[in-house]
């Protein structure tokens, strides 16, 4: 039999475990991703996360952009890019881009029910902005969020 | 779409049947960007549509009809101007099993109103059988009120007689 | 006949004064008599009526007893243009109507029609052209421009059928009961707006051929329909009227309505839950469009008269006819110009319809 402390213990981890994932908790740890990612990689000027069905979850965002609109967007595209790319071959998106004069936005899968939107600047490598915005995906996954 | 070609564009609430609706009459399974649901949404249905459902009718001798399904929700809105694009006419479901389905209409007649007054829309209310939150009646004295006399019709989505009915009020209107 | 004088040409009245149609409506042997006679003698000065026979209802004058049921019947449901020569024993009054005291003796009638022709005439007089002095019309009278008068584009119904009986008693909010051996009982409650019939499906073919004369029809309170209905279906009422509007109209507008009045469609029948044509969609949805009359109506979907009529009724008896329409109501316009018809009709077959 489990000892007192042995119990305690595991109560304590699991209420923490709880805790970390309250939404409060699971926005911070995706803003801190966020932040991470912006702080790691100079090309990109913002960053969004989202829900598959149009939520904002955490963003980094200049402040005039409407990100609830933006989420909705970026789930639409993501969910077409996905149904074409089942349709004409297989799989799912591995990253959707925007090429724009002012800069290039990409959109990918983070997770089940995630997904990342990064803003890079213009005249930016595109290659160093996807690397970084995939490994923020990554970071993403591993937390294995599960959304209410 | 080629010249030649039209589209009908289904819209509504969540839930109201859209994706089922153009299903029941379409030549194809539709295409459809159906992601699952979270949080309060989740009660009304497990999935929603996030960008479209697209079908089409291949009518004799090749012109081909396509049939676009928006997403229901507010904040996929910027969809509704994209798929109303070119098309020839609207069909609003509307789920009567909703609090306050009346006002679910006088939205989407708002929302849509452009488009509705360049070209066409009628009204299918289902679930009508399931619950009693309005009558066909309400609905047909809340257009009139409106000063809008549009075919309102209880309809079952899943039933392709019914969407069939719809859609035929529908082209009556456009060519009458 | 033309007298023509030296500078003038002159329209002689009588030569021009229309034939008069009278229809003697649910008057005694001797009234019939009597009225013929009086006719007769009319015609032997130049007055010249016409006598329509089998109860034919198309007259511009009609002729009733006005101490009978039937005779006080067809007084209010006759049209506001017919004029009304009603035999009575009490002086009655309303629009168009005149009142000879019975007993109805041949002079005095005679002296009645005659007057009565004459005014008649004397307005279609009024809208004739003389000819000008300086046009010396023919004898075949082709420059001279006769405006007819209108002749009703549809005879008026005056002969009360079963829809007339039912919409009477839905907008007096009276409960029915309705029997026939061919169709078993039928029961019908307005204030809840149901029906329920001993049959459980109500043949409505079969109500069409039913003379409305040999129903028996009496009005009963909601506890007796309760009682009766206990062990049967209840049904939308709506459900029974429109398709009895549909199927026993047979193209007989209901009495007091008018093919010549501008109407308007205030909702589309709910068709996917009440029978219906692809015909009728063609017509609701011009109704719904704009005001416009039956006649109208009729040739703008090229349909005959009595499709038009058939589907009028019904909607009146589920109350979707606004009859004092406005125009500024909406309704969905067909695109301007831009409809690819052909593409439409394709997918119309398609859909199933013609």
């Amino acid at each position: 039999m489990a000892s007192v402390t042995e119990i305690n213990s595991k109560l304590r981890e699991l209420k923490s475990r709880r805790e970390k994932h309250s939404p409060q908790d699971t926005s911070a740890e995706l803003s801190i991703i966020l932040a991470k990612l912006m702080a790691d990689c100079d090309d990109i000027a913002g960053a969004m996360i989202s829900s598959t069905d149009g939520h904002a979850q955490a963003q980094m965002l200049a402040s005039e952009l409407d990100y609830n609109r933006f989420a909705a967007m970026s789930s639409a595209l993501l969910a077409l890019s996905d149904t074409l790319i089942n349709e004409t071959q297989q799989g799912d998106t591995k990253n959707i881009l925007l090429e724009s004069e002012s800069g290039n936005i990409f959109i990918l899968h983070a997770g089940n029910q995630l997904l990342l939107t990064v803003f890079s600047k213009p005249e930016s490598s595109l290659g160093m902005s996807l690397a970084y915005a995939r490994k923020a995906a990554e970071e993403i996954l591993r937390m294995d969020i599960e959304l209410p | 779409m080629q010249i030649g070609e039209e589209k009908i564009i289904f819209t509504g609430p969540v839930g109201a049947g859209k994706t089922t609706a153009i299903a029941a009459i379409s030549d194809k399974p539709p295409v459809s960007t159906d992601v699952d649901c979270r949080g309060e949404e989740k009660k009304l249905k497990n999935t929603t549509t996030v960008a479209m459902d697209y079908s089409y009718i291949d009518l004799d001798d090749g012109p081909r009809v396509h049939l676009y399904g928006t997403p229901g929700q507010e904040r996929f809105s910027f969809m509704w101007g994209i798929l109303t694009q070119g098309g020839i006419g609207l069909v609003i479901l509307i789920n009567n099993d909703h609090a306050d389905p009346i006002s679910q209409m006088d939205y989407y007649l708002d929302a849509f109103k452009e488009f509705i007054n360049k070209t066409s829309v009628v009204i299918g209310v289902t679930r009508i059988g399931v619950s009693d939150q309005a009558s066909i009646e309400q609905y047909q004295q809340r257009l009139y009120e409106r000063g809008q006399v549009f075919p309102v019709f209880e309809v079952d989505g899943r039933s392709a007689p019914d969407v069939k009915v719809l859609v035929q009020a529908l082209l009556s209107t456009l060519t009458n | 006949m033309f007298l023509i004088c030296k500078d003038m040409v002159i329209l002689m009245a009588s030569a021009t004064a229309k034939c008069i149609n009278i229809s003697p409506l649910g008057l005694s042997d001797l009234q019939n008599q009597v009225l013929k006679v009086a006719v007769n003698l009319l015609a032997q000065e130049g007055i010249e009526y016409q006598l329509l026979q089998d109860n034919n209802t198309g007259g511009q004058l009609l002729v009733v007893d006005n101490d009978t049921d039937s005779g006080r019947y067809v007084l209010t449901r006759a049209r506001k243009a017919q004029i009304k020569l009603a035999f009575s024993t009490q002086p009655q009054s309303g629009k168009n109507l005149v009142t000879l005291k019975k007993p109805v003796r041949v002079s005095a009638l005679k002296e009645l029609l005659g007057a009565i022709h004459r005014k008649i005439n004397r307005v279609e007089i009024n809208k004739v052209q003389p000819a000008t002095e300086h046009e010396i019309p023919s004898l075949k009278q082709e420059n001279v421009p006769l405006v007819e008068t209108q002749a009703p584009t549809q005879a008026p119904n005056l002969e009360p059928t079963l829809l007339d009986a039912l919409l009477e008693a839905k907008q007096n909010h009276q409960s029915l009961h309705i029997q026939h051996d061919k169709l078993g009982d039928i029961y019908l409650n307005s204030p809840e707006q149901t029906y329920a019939s001993s049959n459980n499906a109500v043949y409505i073919d079969q109500l069409s051929a039913i003379p409305f004369g040999e129903m028996q029809i009496r009005i009963i309170n909601s506890h007796t329909f309760n009682q009766a209905v206990k062990q049967l279906e209840i049904h939308a009422l709506n459900g029974l009227l429109w398709r009895i509007g549909i199927h026993c109209s047979c193209g007989t507008l209901l009495v007091g309505h008018s093919v010549d009045k501008l109407i308007r469609l205030k909702a589309w029948p709910n068709f996917t839950r009440n029978s219906f044509n692809p015909k009728h969609l063609k017509i609701a949805a011009v109704m719904a469009k704009k005001p416009t009359t039956l006649i109208q109506l009729k040739d703008t979907v090229d349909l005959p008269l009595s499709e038009v009529v058939n589907f009028y009724n019904a909607s009146l008896m589920i109350d979707l006819i606004d009859e004092n329409p406005k125009e500024t109501l909406d309704a969905p316009q067909a695109e301007k110009g831009a409809v690819n018809r052909g593409l439409l009709k394709k997918l119309a077959e398609r859909l199933g319809f013609g």
